[in-house]
């Protein structure tokens, strides 16, 4: 049974199932900056790469959300395997930082359970955690696809769920490049 | 794997109302499983314990269920995401008869069953998702499922998914969500229920006869909220409900306990309140294997720890 047929309330119904399964907590640290991420920024400044960029802002708490997850891998499938690689980054944002001393670890088991998924989907892009809070901004409404042009001046952004015609819009810039 | 020790012993008050209670609790931790740096676990969500000692868990954050030795090592591991024979959308729930390992995935309805290798057997199909399961050592096991729009009930298989017994535990249809439960059933068809959105504890015997009601926290009502058209609750008030080999009740406190996710109650079957403990840490359930040893969670997910109950005072 897939969540996107489901009669709403029973979405309903599983989301709580899962929240009760995960015993969500939503409150993560932000960590030191790895190299990685400054790797992903310079690609961001400068156009000589000459490509478009998909980023895949991840909301961390999203991981919690069944359907959330859903419509992340869907899109990903939609979008040819070698595009991704070439184009793709996900960064995943850690918000509602909390310094409680009991916390300490939030953000390495965010990192942990990151590196799970991502193996167990076999993502094919790199995925970042935004330790220096460089795209919080980007995540304020949840997880999101941003795309910047080959000259980096304009950007677009797209909030999950991806609508069709958006997928099909991006489905296609994307085979293009 | 590491191997830590925690003791600590606890009060004889309760903590909710103060009465003096006749047991003492503490537990030791003698395992430890999944840490920071390893890729034992991701997440597990459901976990069983077989004849032998060798644990089983659910892990959601790579749809697997993975199998571990009686000290700890990871042994065996299967599933992938995708709908097939041996595949998980979301997998939670397991437990293990003397020959098989019963899995339910929450969001396709089928238990699926392996074999202790974790060998895929076969699928049975669910009405609705299931929110608790017991399995008996013999391959019979059952289910509470989400019952909505209609009273709860739990249902008795045997091996095969032919239905032995149903259990109605409730006569009405109540607010939304308002009769989900966890359950414990014992050898002698007792069954315990902890709901999960009211204060309320109640056993019924082996016809389906309620024996006592309880309540734990002197709640009157639950909080709810509206999402969409829907009201729903805001908080869990029992999250789990086990038994020891003694015939002893441990429930599993949600949101409204004094520690919540780590304060145990633990009642005798007649229903008379023991004591009440609180896990090291917040945890979504609790399992206690057949010589005792109480399992739950750590480090949101990534850590499933075993402890040694101890027990002190006098049970009348």
């Amino acid at each position: 049974m897939n969540s996107a047929k489901c009669p709403a309330w029973l979405s309903l119904v599983l989301l709580i199932m899962f929240c009760i399964a995960t015993d969500t907590q939503r409150e993560y640290q932000t960590i030191r900056t790895p190299n990685h991420s400054s790797r992903l920024i310079s690609e961001i400044q400068s156009g000589e790469t000459s490509k478009v960029l998909l980023l895949f802002i991840i909301d961390f708490n999203d991981f919690m959300c069944m359907s959330c997850l859903d419509s992340f891998l869907s899109f990903c499938r939609s979008i040819p395997s070698r595009s991704l690689e070439k184009n793709a980054w996900g960064v995943c944002v850690l918000a509602d930082i909390d310094k409680k001393p009991e916390k300490k670890d939030s953000g390495r088991i965010a990192e942990k359970k990151l590196r799970g998924f991502i193996a167990a989907n076999s993502i094919p892009f790199p995925v970042i955690i935004d330790h220096s809070r460089v795209f919080q901004s980007f995540a304020a409404d949840g997880t999101a696809i941003v795309i910047i042009d080959v000259e980096r001046k304009r950007i677009a952004r797209y909030n999950f769920p991806i609508g069709n015609a958006d997928a099909r819009k991006i489905g296609e810039l994307f085979r293009n490049n | 794997m590491a191997v830590g020790l925690a003791s600590s012993l606890f009060s004889f008050l309760s903590a909710e109302t103060g009465e003096k209670l006749p047991l003492s609790l503490s537990l030791e931790e003698v395992l430890s499983i999944g840490n920071l740096e390893d890729n034992a676990l991701y997440q597990w969500i459901g976990v069983a314990v077989d004849a032998e000692g060798f644990i089983y868990l659910t892990d959601g954050m790579d749809y697997s269920v993975k199998k571990f030795s009686p000290q700890g090592g990871l042994i065996q591991k299967t599933g992938c995401r995708g709908q097939g024979p041996g595949e998980f959308l979301a997998p939670r729930l397991l437990g293990c008869s003397d020959k098989q390992v019963f899995v339910t995935d929450q969001n396709t309805l089928v238990l699926q069953v392996f074999d202790r290798s974790l060998r895929y057997i076969s699928r049975i199909p669910v009405r609705t998702p299931v929110v608790d399961l017991k399995v008996f050592p013999d391959g019979r096991f059952a289910l509470a499922d989400v019952s909505i729009g209609r009273p709860g009930k739990i249902v008795l298989f045997n091996k095969t998914g032919h239905v032995l017994k149903e259990y109605s535990y409730s006569r009405k249809t109540g607010p939304l969500m308002e009769d989900w439960v966890s359950f414990e059933l014992d050898e002698h068809d007792n069954l315990y229920l902890a709901y999960s959105f009211q204060d309320k504890i109640e056993r019924f015997d082996g016809r389906g006869r309620k024996l006592w009601s309880k309540d734990l926290l002197g709640m009157k009502n639950v909080k709810r909220q509206k999402v969409g058209p829907w009201e729903v609750p805001q908080s869990l008030v029992f999250k789990d409900i086990e038994s020891d080999n003694q015939g002893r009740l441990y429930i599993l406190g949600g949101g409204y306990s004094e520690k919540p996710s780590r304060t145990v109650y633990v009642l005798n079957p007649n229903g008379e309140h023991l004591s009440t403990f609180f896990l090291p840490e917040s945890s979504h359930c609790i399992y206690i294997d057949r010589w005792n040893f109480l399992y739950s969670r750590a480090c949101e997910g990534i850590t499933l720890k075993k402890y040694r109950i101890f027990t002190a005072g006098i049970e009348h």
